[in-house]
């Protein structure tokens, strides 16, 4: 590897550099100025990493505890907002208490607001 | 003049590297791995919610509109509830498989009340799974898929609905109301 390394990229920048080792370092100083970008997204990557590895090491801790574990200020928010979300197909606007069952409140068939259902029904009951 | 030293530094400084790309490669590769999964979790969670969704829907359809023909007003109470249940286990997810036996059949005579009758069809009831890490991942969202479509009258309801209005005409007058009556037609 070494003598492919001489032999093919280098044996011209002898005669255009003057030496050989200014044609590597040059070659380094060009290679690193096409490289400018790597070491910023390496940088956010590794960063990634890092915060996933605190928040396991982490997870023990009171401060997680209270925003992002299980039953905690974040979760139960998002779990509370799936969960109005999957059943209503809508956005909650405040309303994720709607945990009703059937036959009280129901924010898809009620009109909370005037207290009346969004259909006409029978008015008797059903034989 | 450059001594030897000095020549050969960028060169050793070169092979010191060489290490240095596969370790970030190795770190960035499970950074990456792990937002793919993610990613996947999030698409196969929203995937099933959409396919419990049609299957509840189609269960209600089967509700909707099941009638053996016998001549029993409580059919829509108990009898058709094997059948949607099989059209609901038709459509479940067989790698995520969930009980049909939950699947909640809600009748009119549920209701005390004829205003909550617009609530008639089926409902079910499940843990979705949250796409989080570890340490949340016992998180599980109770989520409640249902369809309302109600119920249509059996033959038996239709028969008896009719003869009711036919009794109820009849006893105007003294029966005069026999001979001309309109009655509107409810879908029987």
């Amino acid at each position: 590897m070494k003598a492919r390394f001489k032999k093919n990229k280098f044996k011209a920048g002898k005669n255009k550099f003057g030496h050989k080792s200014d044609a590597i370092a040059k070659h380094l100083v060009t290679s690193r100025q096409f490289m400018r970008g790597q070491s910023t997204v390496e940088y956010i990557l590794v960063l990634g990493v890092v915060i996933s590895l605190g928040i396991m090491l982490l997870g023990r801790s009171s401060l997680f505890q209270k925003y992002l574990a299980n039953n905690s200020i974040f979760i139960d928010g998002v779990k509370n907002y799936w969960e109005y979300t999957y059943r209503h197909g809508g956005d909650p606007n405040g309303r994720l208490n709607s945990n009703s069952v059937v036959g009280q409140k129901h924010d898809l068939y009620q009109n909370q607001e005037e207290g009346a259902s969004h259909f006409f029904i029978p008015a008797k009951a059903y034989p | 003049m450059k001594n030897k030293t000095q020549i050969n530094a960028p060169i050793k400084q070169a092979q010191n590297n060489l290490g240095q790309s596969l370790v970030e490669f190795l770190i960035c590769i499970c950074f990456v791995l792990g937002f793919m999964v993610m990613f996947l979790r999030v698409a196969i969670s929203v995937t099933d919610g959409y396919l419990v969704h049609y299957a509840t829907f189609m269960a209600a359809r089967t509700y909707l509109v099941i009638d053996d023909g016998a001549n029993r007003l409580d059919y829509n109470d108990n009898d058709p509830r094997q059948e949607v249940r099989q059209v609901f286990a038709k459509y479940r997810r067989y790698f995520f498989e969930r009980p049909e036996n939950e699947l909640e059949i809600i009748a009119p005579s549920t209701f005390q009340q004829a205003n909550n009758h617009y609530f008639t069809g089926v409902q079910y009831r499940f843990s979705g799974k949250l796409p989080a890490p570890s340490s949340v991942a016992g998180v599980r969202p109770q989520l409640t898929s249902e369809a309302f479509l109600g119920k249509e009258p059996t033959i038996a309801g239709c028969l008896e609905g009719i003869s009711r209005a036919f009794r109820e005409f009849c006893s105007i007058d003294n029966g005069a109301g026999c001979d001309h009556a309109t009655y509107d037609d409810n879908g029987c």
